[in-house]
């Protein structure tokens, strides 16, 4: 076990009269090495909930377990919990502030109480996990990076805490479609290759089919569906009334199957492609 | 036709933090025509930003011109007209909302072109039902998402009568209701108002709707067209870093197979068709 969250409710603003019960009893599990989707329309509690998982908020009332720890109990140090869950929060180039890359990403790591060796090797480790070559950009402002460089050097400084979890806010928003592709293929390798678990929270049905082994969908608070990709985009309409989608191809594929063309479920341009040949041939073989 | 927005070999060069000099905009050449619908592509620092904010005197090229409506940016006495005619939406809606109610909000650009008060009632209630915001006229714009929140953004350049509205990646931050719920107000705007829409952004299939898609690299325009003529040309948006939206990609790849379809499907609803008649 990995995350296991119970009956979890927040409500902001208590016993005012903004009162807004931001999450109202979700319950879940994430086993080790799983890589879930987040998706839900803005407001819905993805944030809420993402920062209960690292104990940045306290529930109003239910649980967090991370590793059978019980995140806010007295017993437990918040610090173990925040080297174990890192955090990624949307635009996380807005918090860099140091005068060097290597300085940057040092941050984490050196309030840990690490000893220089270890952390020359997680800046190290960090930074070729997001593609920046370390001898050439350490010593550069992190302010005279691109966009997307930015980015990968506010991804590093949470990598090089070396996490268990890692959670990412929307990492993509704003980036074109290579800078989106590049950090998605390097969060892919991550968990791949670190057997990483990983939550993505992301407003793409593209990027969320393409990745995850699981979605949860929220609305309004609540979890609606917990599932694997392939089952929760066969529920286009109720995923477009609560203000999501689907991904093009699987829209594609559910309009197909209503002309009386039915090449299965798709979620990829790939998965496209391969049935309709498959269709269109044994058509023609007929 | 009238030209809504005409350059002529327009350069734009900054200097960067470390003091190398970058040229922005490399000669460009463009004329954006009353009553048009553009989108702008092109990757992260390719020009496109830089130049949309030439397009109402934010910024000033170091040569060339650029023409708002035959008035020549460079003119500073004629800067509030200009900025009059050609509206400005950028791309984080927090940053562009200056009051706390939203009539308010919408009220600030006519106040400052000095329009009687009692025309700007009128204006400021004609834009929030342009933007169907009217029965959120009275709230405070903090507790609205972001979708809404853009959409006021835009009205309060309607509020200014602009015949341009230009769009800085106006979706960027949005989810997906709230991006259609900007897209169909811009397409309305276009389409019933008559307003000149130039649209910057990434998403594919916000640029599908347009008359006419630009693509940008390096700080010079690198393809022009129809969306079918420029999206049709899949190996080539991909080497410039850019996308193509689903179907056609997937169009792309069945021709590649030898599957008789035309190269320029941009919809789910065109494919359906096509492959339909194939069966």
């Amino acid at each position: 076990m990995s995350i296991k969250v119970e009956n979890l409710s927040y409500i902001y603003m208590k016993d005012t009269v903004f009162e807004h019960k931001a999450l109202d009893d979700v319950s879940f599990e994430i086993k080790d090495g799983e890589f879930l989707g987040l998706i839900g329309h803005t407001g819905s509690g993805k944030s809420t909930l993402i920062q209960h998982l690292n104990g940045l908020m306290k529930p109003t009332s239910g649980k967090v377990f991370i590793d059978e720890d019980d995140i806010n109990s007295k017993t437990t140090v918040k610090k173990t919990i925040r080297e174990r869950v890192g955090l990624v929060f949307q635009y996380p180039e807005h918090q860099l502030f140091e005068e060097t890359v290597f300085r940057d990403v040092a941050y984490g790591p050196k309030n840990l109480g690490l000893d220089d060796n270890e952390i020359e090797n997680r800046v190290r480790f960090a930074l070729d996990m997001v593609k920046l070559d370390y001898n050439e950009i350490k010593d550069i402002s992190p302010f005279d990076l691109s966009g997307g460089q930015k980015r990968r050097v506010a991804i590093a400084g949470v990598l090089a805490m070396k996490p268990k979890i890692l959670i990412l806010d929307e990492p993509t928003a704003g980036l074109d479609p290579r800078g989106r592709d590049e950090i998605l293929g390097e969060i892919k390798e991550l968990h791949e290759t670190h057997k990483i678990t990983v939550i993505l929270v992301s407003h793409s049905m593209e990027d969320i089919a393409k990745l995850v082994d699981k979605i949860i969908v929220m609305n309004k608070g609540k979890i609606v569906f917990i599932d694997k990709p392939s089952v929760i985009f066969r529920e286009s309409l109720m995923l477009e009334s609560i203000g999501l989608g689907v991904p093009q191809a699987t829209k594609l594929a559910r309009e197909l199957k209503e002309k009386g063309l039915d090449i299965g479920e798709c979620l990829s341009i790939e998965d496209a492609k391969l049935q309709i040949l498959k269709v269109l041939r044994s058509k023609k073989n007929d | 036709m009238t030209n809504m927005i005409k350059t002529e070999s327009v350069k734009h060069e900054y200097t960067s933090h470390t003091g190398k000099s970058i040229m922005a905009l490399n000669g460009i050449d463009i004329s954006i025509e009353k009553g048009e619908f553009v989108a702008i592509l092109g990757h992260n620092g390719s020009g496109k930003s830089t130049l949309a904010k030439h397009f109402n005197a934010l910024l000033l090229p170091n040569s060339g011109t650029i023409m708002v409506k035959n008035i020549d940016t460079k003119n500073e006495e004629m800067l509030w007209e200009i900025r009059q005619i050609a509206g400005m939406v950028f791309q984080n809606p927090d940053n562009q909302i200056v009051a706390t109610i939203v009539e308010e909000d919408v009220a600030f650009g006519p106040e400052n072109l000095a329009v009687e008060s009692k025309e700007i009632r009128k204006r400021v209630d004609e834009a929030l039902k342009a933007v169907d915001m009217y029965e959120y006229r009275k709230h405070g714009p903090h507790l609205l998402s972001g979708g809404q929140k853009q959409r006021i953004a835009i009205a309060g350049i309607i509020a200014m009568k602009p015949e341009c509205i230009i769009l800085d990646e106006p979706t960027a931050m949005l989810d997906p209701s709230g991006r259609k719920e900007v897209i169909d107000t811009i397409m309305k705007l276009n389409q019933e108002e008559g307003i000149t829409i130039v649209l910057i952004t990434h998403y594919m299939d916000e640029a599908v709707n347009a008359d006419r898609v630009y693509v940008m690299e390096d700080g010079m325009l690198v393809m022009d067209g129809t969306p079918k003529d420029v999206f049709s040309q899949v190996e080539k948006m991909k080497s410039l870093g850019l996308d193509v939206p689903q179907v056609t990609e997937i169009c792309h790849e069945l021709r590649k197979e030898g599957i008789k379809l035309p190269a320029d499907i941009l919809t789910v609803e065109e494919m359906v068709v096509e492959l339909c008649r194939l069966k």
